[in-house]
């Protein structure tokens, strides 16, 4: 995990040298430079990460959007007075428009093509965080602007710290384990890549699909799995976020899998299919070790309705 | 002109206008009146500058697009002699979509790669679709046409052929949508799906001079396309020469079309059914029809896009939904009327 | 029925039989397990238990069936529309079938959860219900009017294409993976879905075989079957709903594939010669070029993007380049 620290440390380094002071102007994920007259305190968060981070800051959050109907669970009650503005691929604009947040934070690849539209009525600023690395600089940058860099360079100084103390205790013979997003029939096999597959891995467990070396592409990231792949990789450890919830798709060549046998499949919650807040990515990492090195690791504090369960089929 | 049309057009026309008003007063946000009046001071609040942002220009966009379509498909109904032409069934719209999504493909595949950066700001820019979709319909129009061209348009073939290259170019989309990345997907497909989200004048502005341009050409027409209701030996009796008339009011209607599907993307079977309603309210008459057409398809689109705000806030169901499954069941009872009249 | 020589009809069966063999065989030898052509054939002939023999016994081998099973069934499908329109355009799609079928499967996908037998289920019943729907809107007195058929099916099309479209945004479904399926396609498809697929399937295909002598007639305008004593109405009810039939169970297994119907029987009109072969002759040969042109497609994709693209991407590519070669010609031939 060195390099992680060194990237840390390298973005930390280049911080603007005055935050703190309004009005005072950023420069986005998306490479907008934006000026924020004061400091803002009615923050709607497009983007999940942005709310979490709210949420670990103690800040209110004015607004949030929800992902296939579903509200962020894993963040518990914070949400109960944010305002929903409906999909993350298409907030509600007249709500944004009459709800007079004096920041909106959106994610780059869903929001920012519509920014002029959000930018008529509140500063827009837009982050990913499709990987560790940009986790940390975007909570490092979004906190920044607005104006909590010293606390969110803690959450992140604590986070390589965890990643650091589980590196240590990662066993001799580490245990593959595989993330898997699934809709019915389709299964798609995340790359080190992409953040939640790298948490996994940070818990010292092997991903059996590796990580893309050279130019990432929009579409190599991932796998679509056949049950062949799936028997060719057999991890010890699956989990699995199901679309839509409810019970998998079963598919007959499952039995003969590790996991399966085991027990080891796992339906996982909300947090996995948007990492990159301070919260979600402890909470994905904290319980991905649990779930793959029960032995070592207890279970984390999480609300329930969040927690990983036994993997149901449908049949 | 008679009373009774004259107290028609009069009646549509307070219609539309209250719809309008009522499409600027409700939302996912209920105004009041005075908030509504609030949009002529000097200093608007919150609420009446989003009436002015976001629901006068989609209002606009929405009359606008159901004029169009309206308009275009009196024409090819009326050119065609087939009261189940649509211009949405003729390929323009797939025409139109395989356009903006190859663009979106070609924008995604010129960006750096945007997983390892994270700046993906150089998707398609909004303001260059409706040209972009412009062009793709018209280049479907005249593949249809050319394809069904034999010794001029038999009205059957147009409409088969219309058929299956719409299914053909469908599937085509579908294949370049799996091949963007996801979030690029969600963007085509709410733009496929006919929505009027974020929609705002730059988007119209674009689509009005070929508007405009087509909706003359019709109107300048409009003794052509009386005489073309009949068959070609009866239109030729009439002064109309076929040759001339019929690819000219073709591309006009065909222009409106892919006019209207820039501007949101495809909303289905407002052609359809604007002249059907047209010709129940007001008669055989072509100069009726027109503006008969003009009212209704605005108001019809307005009413379905404002349907689509109030049903399921704060998400909001596309136009192009909303008038489909509207349009779609109606579509079907023609045809049966259509059947049944053909036997008896 | 004019002739044609019967070496050349014999000829191009047999490269279609082999074509179809190749891809077979390609497609139970590849895949992630290593096992190449030797030992794939090895393991289908005896299980030894391991994950390899599981893969070729298991997964490949069904899905390469089903592979070939749909294409014959789609074909066959878009032959009996042809005939029954007396038009070289004719597809399942024209008639609702396919977009009843997505519809149907699309509504299990998002709002039941899905076993496979309850996908292919939802699938067949509608598709049946878009048949249904464009046969009640098409019917009269008179019989069913090919061009009407056309008319209502797309009608109907429309409305289930409209309805799909629907059911995606209020069940916020991840776009992506839906049009993974409607592309059509046989990732992770296995013995469940042939299971469901061949009875109904083979049923029907010997159906259309049966029914040659009165889907001659159809050929005919109705005159001239009327003066042959033929009733064209009957050929014309049971050709369209042995089309349906078949389409019906080849979208609920493999996802609305496009152009096959269309594609293959026009194939075997090119590769017989003849613009009106023998009726039996083109219809299993038609049969046979489905069969060999989805399994192609399966094969190819699978060796070459390694299951990342469905099959139907690439049938739908290529299947639109041949329909615009062949459809302004096909169209001028038929009348």
């Amino acid at each position: 995990m060195k390099h992680l620290a060194a990237a840390a440390f390298g973005l930390l380094a280049a911080m603007p040298a005055l935050a703190g002071e309004f009005p005072k102007t950023v420069t986005d994920g998306r490479g907008a430079e934006v000026t924020l007259p004061a400091s803002p305190e009615r923050i709607a968060a497009l983007w999940i990460g942005a709310a979490d981070l709210l949420v670990a800051l103690g800040r209110p959050v004015a607004g949030v959007t929800t992902y296939e109907s579903e509200m962020p669970v894993y963040l518990g009650e914070a949400m109960e007075g944010a305002i929903d503005l409906g999909d993350i691929t298409a907030p509600n604009l007249e709500l944004m428009a009459v709800s007079d947040f004096d920041l909106t934070v959106g994610m780059t690849r869903y929001n920012a093509p519509y920014a002029e539209d959000i930018e008529k009525f509140s500063p827009f600023l837009s982050y990913e965080g499709i990987n560790i690395a940009q986790s940390l600089q975007t909570v490092s940058a979004l906190g920044t602007a607005i104006g909590a860099e010293a606390e969110t360079e803690a959450m992140n100084a604590k986070f390589l710290t965890l990643i650091d103390e589980m590196a240590a205790k990662a066993p001799e013979e580490p245990r593959e384990a595989l993330f898997v997003w699934s809709f019915q029939n389709t299964l798609y096999g995340y790359k080190d890549n992409l953040m939640t597959a790298e948490l996994v891995s940070s818990t010292g467990a092997v991903n059996p699909l590796g990580r893309v070396e050279g130019e990432l592409t929009a579409d190599n990231a991932f796998a679509v799995l056949e049950a062949e792949d799936l028997l060719e990789l057999d991890p010890d450890v699956i989990l699995m976020f199901v679309s839509h919830g409810g019970p998998a798709a079963f598919q007959p060549a499952y039995e003969r899998l590790q996991a399966y046998q085991s027990d080891q499949i796992y339906s996982v919650g909300y947090q996995y299919s948007q990492p990159a807040g301070p919260i979600a990515r402890a909470l994905v990492l904290l319980e991905a070790a649990h779930l793959i090195y029960p032995e070592i690791y207890d279970a984390p504090d999480m609300p329930e309705a969040a927690r990983a369960k036994p993997l149901e089929f449908a049949r | 002109m008679r009373g009774s049309t004259r107290r028609l057009h009069a009646l549509l026309m307070g219609a539309g206008l209250l719809v309008a008003l009522l499409s600027l007063r409700y939302g996912a946000i209920e105004a009041s009146w005075l908030d509504l009046a609030e949009v002529f001071s000097a200093d608007p609040g919150p609420l009446a500058a989003a009436i002015i942002e976001l629901r006068l220009p989609r209002t606009l966009c929405a009359a606008v697009i159901g004029i169009y379509l309206g308009v275009s498909g009196l024409v090819f109904q009326t050119v065609l002699r087939n009261p189940l032409a649509d211009p949405t069934l003729f390929g323009i719209s797939s025409g139109a979509s395989l356009a903006v999504i190859t663009a979106m493909g070609v924008a995604s595949a010129l960006s750096p790669s945007e997983l390892s950066q994270g700046a993906a700001s150089s998707v398609l820019p909004m303001p260059l679709v409706p040209p972009i979709a412009l062009g793709g319909g018209l280049a479907a129009t005249l593949l249809v046409v050319w394809l069904s061209w034999r010794d001029g348009l038999l009205p059957l073939r147009l409409v088969l052929f219309g058929a299956v290259l719409a299914v053909a170019l469908n599937g085509v989309v579908m294949v370049l949508v799996l091949s963007l990345s996801e979030a690029r997907t969600e963007l085509a497909i709410l733009w496929l799906a006919g929505s009027l989200y974020a929609r705002d004048l730059a988007n119209l502005w674009p689509a009005l001079p070929w508007g405009v341009a087509g909706l003359g050409v019709i109107a300048l027409a409009l003794p052509w396309l009386s005489g073309l209701r009949f068959d070609a030996d009866t239109a030729r009796g009439f002064g109309v020469s076929t040759a001339l008339a019929v690819p000219t009011l073709l591309a006009a209607a065909a222009g409106l079309a892919a006019s209207a599907v820039s501007i949101a993307g495809p909303v289905g079977f407002v052609g359809l059914l604007v002249p059907h309603i047209a010709r129940l309210l007001y008669g055989p008459n072509l100069s009726d029809l027109l503006i008969g057409s003009v009212l209704i398809g605005g108001l019809l689109v307005m009413t379905s896009d404002l349907l689509g705000r109030i049903i399921a806030p704060p998400i909001e169901i596309p136009v192009g939904i909303v008038t489909s499954l509207i349009g779609a069941p109606i579509f079907a009872l023609l045809i049966r009327r259509q059947i049944i009249r053909a036997v008896s | 029925m004019i002739g044609f020589p019967p070496a050349r009809a014999a000829g191009f069966a047999a490269v279609l039989t082999v074509l179809c063999a190749a891809a077979t065989l390609l497609s139970v030898s590849a895949g992630a397990h290593p096992t190449g052509l030797g030992r794939a054939l090895i393991f289908l002939w005896a299980d030894d238990g391991t994950n390899a023999s599981y893969a070729v016994r298991e997964l490949r081998l069904p899905r390469a069936l089903c592979a070939a099973g749909v294409g014959a069934a789609l074909a066959l499908s878009g032959a009996l529309i042809q005939v029954v329109i007396r038009n070289p355009l004719g597809d399942p799609g024209l008639t609702g079938v396919t977009a009843g079928s997505a519809f149907g499967v699309a509504i299990s996908l998002t709002l039941l959860t899905a076993a496979p037998t309850l996908l292919v289920a939802a699938g067949i019943c509608g598709g049946a219900l878009a048949a249904a729907l464009t046969f009640l809107l098409a019917r009269s007195d008179a019989g069913l009017e090919p061009l009407r058929v056309i008319l209502a099916g797309i009608a109907v099309a429309v409305f289930f294409l409209a309805a799909t479209s629907a059911v995606m945004i209020v069940s916020r479904s991840s776009m992506q993976t839906l049009y993974f399926w409607m592309v059509g396609g046989f990732i992770n498809r296995g013995w469940a879905e042939w299971a469901l697929f061949w009875p109904l399937a083979s049923l029907a295909g010997l159906a259309v075989f049966a029914i040659t002598p009165l889907l001659r007639l159809l050929q005919f305008d109705d005159a001239t079957a009327a003066s042959l004593g033929a009733s064209a109405g009957l050929g014309r009810i049971a050709a369209v709903a042995l089309s349906v039939i078949l389409a019906a169970v080849s979208v609920a297994v493999a996802g609305p594939l496009a152009f096959v119907g269309f594609v293959a029987p026009h194939l075997a009109r090119l590769g017989l010669g003849a613009r009106y072969p023998d009726m039996a002759t083109w219809l299993a040969v038609s049969a046979l070029a489905g069969a060999a042109l989805v399994a192609s497609a399966d094969a190819a994709t699978r060796s070459l993007f390694a299951g990342r693209v469905p099959a139907g991407a690439l049938i739908t590519i290529l299947g639109g380049v041949v329909f615009l070669a062949l459809a302004r010609r096909g169209f001028d031939n038929a009348r």
